[in-house]
């Protein structure tokens, strides 16, 4: 049996005994865990990974049974870490603790979310790269994810602030971002300044 | 000093979790068998769905951050769920698999149950509260959305 295989029906709960499940999940756990304290950890203690990580396992038992293929299951764990950054970024934008500058915190959110969209579980970015990327986005592209990473509105919410028609074209913006911060990740030109706003323009 | 996230805190983490895991599986059975349109309510919901053992509703509880008292007069519909926090609302109806309208629905049932009975308060403020109610479930259910492998 590949070791990296996992049984989606043991993991939700829909066969096996509880200690078969538990065998599952700390299969998973032991392949992951790790990845996801590297993947979250690399932001100069900014946010504590392992709050975080132990609350993206919470949110990973609690909707394991929307996921229907465990080849996701690195794609899923980190969007909800995401998830959780960001939620933790309102908090403390609400609630300021004096620990972090608000600085701090949004930029390390927009440094995981690009991260998720550049990275694939083999290919960890370096964090200076992911720094770089970030630095050298058009102002329209920044605001884009400072929105999306940080503010976490909707499609409809960002299409009214940046003025565009409507949220499809909110989604096509952040579409062609990803694929932007990805090409240049891949082909190195993090320091050329070739930004999504310009490559295509709508 | 916090203690780690080891093996043992994520076994632990997972037993916890086990009752709602079974839960998100029922709910989901539920609902292929039986629509949503068909219960007459959030509390009518719920005790089609909750587990009927003591311990397992107060296991339950404490992961959806409820009291297993509160969770019991929901289940019964003796509590308004507007009376509850939206976002536990949500992260219930999320878990077991209801749309955000099937949800809406639901709650707005249960609610006009308690408003009917209650003559201190004006239909107005009624509306208004249900409506900001509302909205902080939409916004909250969207969110929970976020964390679903549903699209991945």
């Amino acid at each position: 049996m590949n070791p990296h295989v996992f049984k989606l029906s043991l993991l939700r709960g829909d066969e096996g005994s509880s200690q078969d499940r538990d065998l599952e999940w700390l299969r998973v756990f032991r392949h992951f865990d790790p990845r996801l304290r590297d993947f979250f950890g690399r932001r100069d203690q900014a946010l504590p990974v392992d709050e975080i990580v132990g609350e993206v396992w919470g949110r990973a038992f609690l909707f394991i049974s929307t996921l229907k293929d465990t080849a996701a299951l690195w794609s899923w764990l980190t969007a909800i870490g995401n998830n959780v950054i960001r939620d933790r970024v309102r908090t403390h934008l609400r609630h300021p603790t004096g620990s972090l500058s608000e600085s701090d915190v949004a930029t390390a959110a927009e440094e995981s979310f690009v991260r998720a969209w550049i990275d694939v579980e083999n290919d960890i970015a370096l964090r200076e790269d992911v720094q770089l990327l970030i630095s050298r986005l058009q102002p329209t592209d920044r605001e884009l994810l400072r929105l999306v990473a940080v503010d976490g509105l909707s499609h409809d919410e960002i299409a009214t602030q940046l003025r565009l028609s409507s949220a499809a074209a909110s989604r096509q913006r952040l579409r062609r971002l990803r694929v932007h911060l990805q090409e240049t990740r891949k082909s190195g030109r993090a320091g050329q300044g070739a930004t999504a706003s310009k490559e295509m323009k709508e | 000093m916090t203690r780690p996230f080891d093996e043992q805190s994520f076994l632990g983490l997972r037993r916890q979790h086990e009752d709602a895991m079974q839960l998100a599986l029922r709910g989901r059975e539920i609902l292929l068998r039986r629509p949503a349109a068909s219960f007459d309510g959030f509390g009518h919901f719920l005790d089609s769905v909750l587990p009927d053992e003591p311990e397992g509703a107060a296991g339950l509880a404490a992961v959806l951050h409820v009291s297993a008292q509160e969770l019991e007069r929901l289940r019964a519909s003796l509590l308004d769920p507007l009376s509850v926090p939206a976002t536990i609302v949500a992260l219930i109806g999320q878990l077991v698999g209801l749309s955000p309208d099937e949800l809406e629905r639901m709650v707005v049932q249960d609610h006009e149950r308690f408003s009917e009975f209650s003559s201190r308060v004006s239909a107005r403020a009624v509306d208004r509260d249900t409506g900001s109610f509302l909205s902080d479930l939409r916004s909250a259910f969207a969110r929970l959305a976020e964390d679903s492998g549903a699209d991945m």
